[in-house]
């Protein structure tokens, strides 16, 4: 055995460029498969994490990923208005700890736009019960100060105390602006992977007088309508009547949505994408199988005359087989070595951008018990492989017999 | 005491139409020095297949050392070619990725019997071969394809020689030679053969070499083709 491993050894050294290239195409396959499967957990995670603590969100009536896209994606446009009035009932109802009100449809050079009120710095929770921190900057400080999300400072290049423009609308074509309504940065968030990085935040007054083109600096502009609000319970045990509560609520047509439940459902929707992703990335690992199967298949011919000068010298049939067979396996293994030595180079070297730009936190982890099922299903899938190239080279070494007719 | 019997002996490659060989009889005697000449594509290399079951007989049998060949099952024959039939091919004898040393004691490592001691002992004995049959010692590290033809076919031969197995078959060994080379190599090679007593089956088309064999046999007489 021992010489069989060191025999397949010195022949690979002996094809050194094509073994390479066959180890490469191994590795690239599994960086890919280890790759895309880390970034489906990562989403998913940072999916997860987008809102917490919160017990129930309240819109217009709709489907409850829609809602959810546009109260906590911010994707996508409400359809309908919750009243002041409405608002106000259920933020003063007893059962009610604290609430954060949303305004949304404005935007700001391609970034949404969110009216809300101080206490969404207070309550807004996101991965495990995280609140938001300051990088820079306090929070509204007056009527028409502004809080930044990270990425908005960052792509804009904003620094506190920027003057900046809001647009009507989402899509922020000039004529639109709101020029007259100057806003301020006051405040700059520390990047938390969740939508609020992209979030202009405003106060609610802002939007309120902006749209009612009040002109600026006016103080007590109040406003008459909200998009959707968030509410804090003070006991879990009450969600579930304060919810039925404002679906029967009469004056308007409302739904409240479990937050959990409603990432679960989207997450479902999403990971129909993400399966199709992980397939693609099995099928590069198979393609890469077959690459390297057939530049074996090649190299087979070039050796029918080594093969048989083994099987002169009394190789058995199982030597030569698994003689070829451990080539394979090599191959597979070193490239599956590489593999995740260049997944680590590559997470250690680009995970800071990647959490910068788009908010996504790749850890050096230990590989998971489902990475490993991955790798030692590609490890499995070279086995397999490997006999076709073995036992071909055994029946050639058969039919030659001791001559090799080159 | 016959080391190889052959009894109406028939093969037929499977890719052909024709028999290639059809032997009524043939025994060669332990320790004789045999050479066997044919002309090319007269059958030669394929009866040597038959001889060290690399290939089995469609009909009749082939008797080594006592063993039928045709009733061992395809791993036994190979365990017993390892074991007691050292082969050298016409040429591109060695593996070109092992150093001379590692050729030389590739079939002691392959297997037990022709084996059974250390790596040690297996290294002097293949520097020992290699300098009787004329290969420099410090030649033992280098790359197989930095020797000569001359030297290659050298290197062959001990491997072939290790372990004394009984039987020593050679195909065509010097035809890649030239002439004082090739004269050069049978003599060590028949040296070599005389210590161990081995028995020698030596292929070659070139009579001249004949003289320094115990007996001669001719394909042609002894393979009896319809049609030919
Ligand atoms: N591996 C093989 N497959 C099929 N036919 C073969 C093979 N080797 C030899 N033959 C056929 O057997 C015949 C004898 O060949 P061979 O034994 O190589 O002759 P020699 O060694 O005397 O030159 C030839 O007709 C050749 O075509
Ligand atoms: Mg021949």
């Amino acid at each position: 055995m021992k010489i069989l491993l060191l025999l397949s050894w010195k022949s690979l050294l002996n094809r050194k460029v094509t073994s390479l290239l066959s180890i490469l195409t191994i590795a690239i396959a599994v960086l890919l498969l280890l790759g895309v499967e880390r970034v489906r957990s990562q989403t998913k995670q940072s999916f997860a994490n987008t809102i917490s603590a919160t017990d129930l969100i309240v819109g217009a009536r709709s489907g409850q990923v829609n809602l959810l896209l546009y109260s906590v994606f911010r994707m996508g446009n409400p359809t309908q208005n919750i009243s002041w009035k409405s608002y106000r009932k259920f933020a003063d109802d007893k059962r009610v700890a604290w609430t954060v009100p949303f305004s949304l449809g404005d935007s700001h050079r391609s970034f949404r736009v969110l009216g809300t009120n101080s206490d969404y710095f207070k309550y807004y929770k996101y991965s495990n019960k995280q609140p938001l921190v300051f990088a820079d900057g306090t929070g509204f400080d007056n009527q028409f100060g502004a809080v930044i999300g990270s990425q908005v400072a960052k792509k804009l290049g904003y620094v506190v105390g920027q003057k900046i423009v809001v647009a009507h609308g989402v899509s922020d074509k000039s004529f639109n602006r709101h020029d007259n309504s100057p806003f301020t940065v006051k405040g700059i968030l520390a990047p938390t992977g969740t939508a609020v990085d992209k979030t202009v935040h405003v106060t609610l007054q802002a939007i309120e007088a902006i749209h009612a083109r009040l002109g600026s600096h006016q103080s007590n502009a109040q406003p008459s309508q909200i998009t959707a609000f968030l509410i804090g319970t003070h006991s879990k045990m009450q969600i579930f009547s304060l919810q039925r509560q404002i679906a029967n609520y009469k004056p308007q047509a409302l739904s409240a949505i479990l937050p959990g439940v409603a990432l679960q459902e989207l997450w479902s929707i999403m990971s129909i994408a993400e399966q199709a992703l992980l397939i693609v990335a099995f099928f590069v690992v198979i393609a890469g199988m077959l690459g390297v199967l057939s530049s074996l298949l090649t190299s087979l011919q070039a050796r029918r005359r080594e093969i048989a000068i083994l099987r002169g010298m009394g190789a058995s049939a199982r030597q030569i087989v698994t003689l070829l067979l451990t080539e394979v396996v090599l191959i597979s293994n070193i490239g599956i070595i590489v593999g995740v030595a260049l997944m680590y180079l590559l997470t250690a070297t680009l995970s800071g951008y990647i959490r910068s730009e788009y908010g996504l936190t790749f850890s050096m982890d230990m590989l998971n018990e489902n990475e490993i099922l991955f790798l030692i299903a590609v490890q499995l899938l070279a086995l397999l492989v490997g006999f076709i190239p073995a036992i071909t080279g055994y029946r050639q070494s058969l039919s030659d017999g001791m001559t090799v007719r080159s | 005491m016959n080391i190889i019997e052959l009894n109406q002996l028939t093969y037929r490659w499977p890719s052909n139409h024709e028999v290639t060989i059809s032997i009524d009889d043939l025994s060669i005697e332990h320790g004789k020095k045999v050479f066997l000449h044919g002309p090319s594509g007269s059958g030669k290399s394929t009866l040597l297949s038959l001889l060290t079951g690399i290939n089995t007989a469609n009909q009749g049998s082939v008797k080594v050392l006592s063993t039928s060949l045709g009733e061992l099952n395809a791993a036994d024959r190979d365990k017993f070619r390892a074991e007691h039939i050292g082969y050298i091919y016409q040429q591109f004898n060695l593996i070109p990725y092992l150093n001379v040393i590692e050729n030389v004691t590739l079939p002691c490592r392959l297997s037990k019997r022709r084996g059974g001691a250390s790596t040690d002992v297996y290294n002097s004995q293949a520097l020992t071969l290699l300098t009787r049959l004329g290969v420099d010692e410090n030649l033992a590290n280098r790359a197989v394809t930095e020797l000569s033809i001359g030297q290659q076919q050298r290197v062959a031969a001990a491997r072939a020689l290790m372990g004394a197995p009984e039987l020593i078959i050679a195909d065509e060994p010097c035809s890649a030679l030239d002439d004082a080379n090739a004269q050069s190599f049978l003599e060590l090679l028949i040296t070599q053969v005389e210590e161990t007593g081995s028995t020698l089956v030596f292929v070659s088309h070139d009579l001249r070499l004949m003289k320094q064999f115990d007996d001669c046999l001719s394909l042609n007489d002894i393979n009896k083709i319809e049609g030919r």
